[in-house]
């Protein structure tokens, strides 16, 4: 078993002394490279929050977050957003598409704030797979939810990140529709060789995956 | 409705940033509405106030009026009051009565002639001496037949020192039919001293006021001529031309020629509705109005965006349409009713300082003369004894009203946005959303193309925001380029293209003073040969060039006068290639000139009768000493020449002048003295121009310092304007700049999230700011300057502030940039860094 990610120790709090939220309470977990890992709990069990710092969007107040063996919290905010931009690829809940840019541009931005050059091919190729290729001019608002996260999806995968973090990608989306942005995912994700997490509280989604975390309360009960 | 207030109060409370900036605009706008209109007013107000305290207080004064018609209006229906005055004789010489106790001073013989003074018996009546506002130093007005009233310094010009009681004898002549009568004598007992003495003295004009029994005594009745002064009945709220009108018929009625009759215009112009003179402030008002209402709007729209949504909610809840837009419209009355009081507060203490340096000001002046300066020196005084209140509710009424029409007008599309869209709608605004479906966007994306799409999603923004910026950077560099083009040391040569210049003051149609005409000084011109002479040889001056001129008429084209006249100005042949380069139509030269059937006319002319055209007859009549000589002439060009080269209408050479009236023509001595020599040269040429009571010296200094007075004003003025204007525009900036990153934090978060650094959000942020920076510069400086240059044309084809070369503001306009540049990235810093302030984690998290 080769980890890509592995969270030590891994400690966050809210609030103060006497209303503290243990959001994420000395976690400790090893993610495998190229499986599909599902992170189940209820609300507010504290999963966004330890997705979010497996991502390097939120710093802990104590642990380490290691990804290739490197801790990513050692790097300054500059170098760590470098760092994110070519090692994670994000899928939120709320798509989070850039609305005054087309579905191409929403897709190689990442890759053009890296500054690299875009490998057209691989973008048409992902393209085909989700279905979009005819409606690479067609700006967000136009697009149905159900395409707005499968072109959110696309812009995860194109960076080629070695992980791919889903924060609940189908919670707005309907059973049908989420069924298959998640089987689109899936494929993809073990076709290019990447690592996917993915946050749910859908039992049918979660037995999708290779290996299902449970959090409650910040903790770890079940890996 | 309490709910709809409490919500609008909460909106406001929530809604800090954008309400602190709309509330500090809403300030700057009522803060200058209120300082135009207020001193504004009060220049009117306390000049009127300062006339109605030194010049007399009647509307109209008819000359030479008979004892039948002077009892006959003062029985008229529409005049109020009449006071009659007689100037009845000439004061010839004056005599002590020793045994009364006055004694002559220098003169050993006890009488002293009055050669150089100018002397008028005159007997005023109460009313007449009321209406004329003439007080007494000392003791009373001549009531008994022999009492009269005079000057000390009179009594000191005769070298008589006399007190009141004291008795003087008097040599006088009467005025008679035809001229004056022979010279008498009459003893008289002094019953009071007239105030203003040392200004009567200075002039040389006294006056003996006598009692009018002692006049009705010396002048048969049938041989009185009065001079009419009068109030006309109901006269309050009326034009000054109304007032004018009224008069004008009253002295048909009596057969009074139409020269007799003198308004007092400066009481007029004070105390009755000028039609005219509102009309500038109200263009003033205008401006700021507009520039308020823009930014207002710019404010709430740009603000619009994020609130869109919460309205939707309301309306989700059930809040209607109209309660949507009372909403939206009382969040923004809170602001105002916050920033108004402040703005009027603020206002009111400027207000009084500002007044006070105006008339200051002016006061200080070295060129004004000396009633002049005391007249804004009094009033100045008014101001400061609380004589004249600076406050007046009508104006604190007005402010409030513009600033709250401006308000309105300035909300009425955001309150129509947030009440007309539907909830769900609401829920995903985004302001107002591309119209196409789809867009050909790039292959490869960058920072820079990513800024772009985020500035066209927002056009409408970005175009508002824009816009007002460049609205007030083109008024700047309107601004500037008039008063950059207002160089005070070509003013000034404008007005006189040599050192210095001795002139012969004259003038036309005074039936007081004829001896004042042209025509009549010609006979007689102290500008002789002997003067020349004189002149020439005062050491220092260099060189002495002359113009020569006749008045005249134009009977084809000015029949009665009203236009223009014809004053043409005989110039030398060293000053023909000058007038050939000012030629801006028509063609000729200065040996087509001599040969005495072509002349040249002044920019103006072209004013003045439009129709005229270049190859035009013009026929004029001159006045000369021998009766009218009429000739015509071809209008040859029309030229751009200074008031400093000539102040005539027309121009001709001084050879074909001196053809048409023999005369001595000189009247102006143009002077240029060796800059070494300066002082000795001035000193010499003073005491020339003192020789004659005729000549006028003016001064290349005089001019400058005039210029520099009245341009140091203006600048100070326009630009005080322009910054408080500039500072309403700066808030729209700030507003943008805030929203379009704290409207964006959810999606600038998400941008992070797929790699965006922060050095590359600063980035982004910069180049947004910089956009609006670029484009607020090119559009002001481009169209400023395009504007500024109109501006420059039509002051100088208007003669306005003497403007003639154009000089382009290059240093406002650095500074402008500078300032703009300046002002953007300190706001973009300031946005960003607070914006920095936020962790990643919640710029994601926020709108969730």
């Amino acid at each position: 078993m080769k980890k890509i990610l592995e969270t030590q120790n891994l400690v966050k709090y809210y609030g103060s002394q006497n209303n503290v939220v243990k959001a994420v309470d000395h976690t400790s977990l090893q993610i495998e490279a190229g499986k599909f890992t599902s992170i189940v709990g209820r609300s507010g069990s504290g999963k966004s929050t330890l997705l979010h710092m497996m991502g390097g969007l939120d710093r802990p107040d104590s642990g380490k977050v290691l990804i290739e063996g490197k801790d990513i919290f050692s790097l300054k905010d500059e170098k760590l957003a470098v760092f994110r931009r070519r090692k994670i690829g994000f899928i939120f809940q709320s798509y989070n598409l850039i609305p005054s840019l087309n579905v191409w541009e929403n897709i190689v931005l990442p890759i053009g704030l890296d500054g690299r050059k875009v490998d057209q091919d691989f973008v048409r190729e992902i393209l085909a797979r989700i279905g979009m290729e005819e409606k690479i001019h067609a700006l967000p608002g136009t697009l149905s939810g159900g395409q707005q996260q499968r072109v959110a999806v696309a812009r995860a995968l194109a960076a080629r990140p070695a992980i791919i973090l889903a924060d609940e990608p189908t919670g707005n989306l309907d059973s049908k529709t989420e069924l298959e942005v998640i089987s689109m995912l899936k494929s993809c994700v073990s076709e290019y060789g990447q690592t996917l997490v993915m946050i749910t509280h859908d039992e049918t989604i979660a037995q999708m995956a290779d290996r299902i975390i449970v959090i409650e309360d910040g903790k770890v009960v079940r890996s | 409705m309490k709910t709809v207030t409490k919500t609008a109060f909460s909106n406001f409370r929530q809604n800090r940033s954008r309400n602190v900036l709309c509330g500090i605009a809403i300030l700057l706008t009522t803060l200058l509405i209120f300082l135009v209109l207020n001193i504004g007013a009060n220049m009117f107000t306390i000049q009127f106030a300062g006339v109605n305290a030194y010049y007399p207080t009647y509307h109209c004064m008819f000359r030479q009026v008979s004892q039948e018609n002077a009892d006959a209006l003062a029985v008229h229906d529409d005049i109020e009051t009449l006071g009659l005055r007689a100037d009845f004789g000439q004061v010839t010489g004056a005599d002590i009565c020793s045994d009364t106790g006055a004694s002559a001073g220098s003169a050993a013989s006890g009488h002293v002639s009055s050669d150089d003074a100018d002397i008028m018996l005159m007997s005023v009546d109460q009313t007449g001496l009321a209406l004329n506002k003439t007080e007494l130093e000392q003791g009373s007005f001549p009531e008994e037949e022999k009492e009269i009233a005079v000057y000390r310094s009179m009594l000191d010009e005769f070298g008589i020192s006399a007190d009141i009681g004291d008795e003087i004898t008097l040599s006088f002549q009467l005025f008679e039919e035809g001229g004056l009568g022979y010279e008498t004598q009459d003893t008289f007992r002094i019953s009071g001293f007239l105030t203003n003495s040392d200004a009567a003295a200075s002039s040389n004009t006294f006056v003996v006021l006598t009692s009018m029994d002692y006049m009705k005594k010396c002048i048969p009745a049938d041989q009185r001529e009065y001079r009419v002064m009068f109030r006309l009945t109901d006269a309050k709220g009326k034009t000054s031309d109304a007032i004018e009108e009224q008069a004008r018929q009253i002295a048909a009625g009596f057969g009074i020629n139409e020269n007799d009759i003198v308004f007092n215009s400066e009481y007029l112009m004070a105390n009755y509705v000028d039609p005219g003179l509102t009309a500038g402030v109200a263009a003033i008002i205008l401006v700021i109005i507009f520039a308020g209402i823009l930014t207002i709007y710019s404010i709430y729209y740009v603000s619009m965006i994020p609130k869109v949504r919460e309205y939707g909610r309301l309306k989700a809840l059930g809040a209607s349409k109209r309660q949507i837009r009372q909403i939206v419209f009382r969040e923004g009355l809170i602001a105002a009713a916050a920033a108004l009081p402040v703005g009027l507060l603020l206002g009111s203490v400027i207000s009084r300082p500002v007044i006070l340096s105006m008339f200051g000001l002016y006061g200080s002046d070295s060129n004004l003369d000396p009633s002049a300066k005391a007249f804004n020196s009094l009033c100045a005084d008014l101001v400061q004894s609380g004589q004249v209140s600076l406050f007046h509710w009508w104006i604190y009424l007005l402010t409030v009203a513009a600033v709250l029409v401006t308000v309105y007008l300035a909300l009425i599309r955001p309150m129509r946005i947030a009440s007309k869209i539907s909830p769900v709608e609401a829920m995903r605004y985004q302001g107002e959303s591309r119209k196409g479906k789809s867009r050909k966007g790039y292959q490869n994306m960058n920072l820079f193309r990513l800024t772009l799409a985020g500035l066209s999603r927002n056009k409408k923004r970005t175009f508002l925001t824009i816009t007002t910026l460049s609205v007030i950077g083109i008024l700047f560099m309107t601004v500037a380029t008039v008063i950059s083009c207002a160089d005070p040391k070509e003013l000034a040569h404008e007005d006189i293209d040599s050192d210095c210049r001795i002139t012969i003051d004259s003038w036309e149609g005074d039936k007081m003073n004829p001896q004042r005409s042209w025509s009549e000084i010609m006979k007689n011109n102290p500008m002789d040969e002997e003067f020349m002479q004189q002149l020439s040889s005062v050491p220092g001056v260099e060189d002495v060039r002359t113009s020569t001129y006749l008045a005249g008429e134009l009977p084809d084209l000015d029949p009665d006068g009203i236009i223009s006249g014809a004053d043409v100005a005989g110039i030398d042949s060293s000053r023909a290639r000058e007038l050939e380069r000012t030629i801006i139509d028509g063609d000729f030269t200065w040996e087509e000139l001599l040969s005495g059937d072509q002349i040249v006319a002044k920019w103006s002319f072209a004013v003045f009768y439009p129709e005229a055209e270049v190859g035009d007859p013009i026929r004029i009549r001159f006045d000369t000493p021998d009766g009218p000589v009429e000739r015509t002439f071809t209008l040859a060009g029309i030229c751009r020449y200074s008031e400093g080269f000539s102040g005539s209408l027309f121009v001709l050479p001084q050879e074909v002048l001196a053809q048409i009236c023999p005369y001595n023509l000189t009247d102006t001595c143009d002077i240029t003295v060796d800059p070494a020599h300066k002082d000795a040269a001035y000193a010499g040429i003073r005491e020339l121009a003192d020789s004659s009571g005729l000549f006028v010296l003016d001064t290349y200094e005089e001019f400058l310092d005039t210029w520099e007075g009245t341009m140091s004003f203006i600048s100070y003025a326009g630009y005080a304007f322009l910054v408080i204007l500039g500072a309403i525009g700066i808030m729209n900036l700030i507003n943008t700049m805030i929203n379009s990153i704290y409207t964006r934090r959810h999606e600038l978060g998400m941008l992070q999230a797929i790699g965006l650094s922060e050095r590359q959000l600063l980035r982004m942020m910069q180049t947004e700011g910089l956009f609006y920076t670029v484009c607020t510069l090119i559009l002001s400086l481009g169209i400023g300057s395009l504007a500024g240059f109109g501006a420059y044309q039509y002051a100088s084809s208007t003669g306005m502030l003497n403007i003639t070369v154009f000089h382009y503001p290059a240093l406002q306009a650095v500074l402008l940039a500078a300032v703009v540049l300046a002002v953007q990235l300190t706001l973009t810093g300031a946005v960003t860094a607070g914006f920095g302030r936020l962790s990643l984690i919640d710029r994601i998290r926020y709108s969730e």
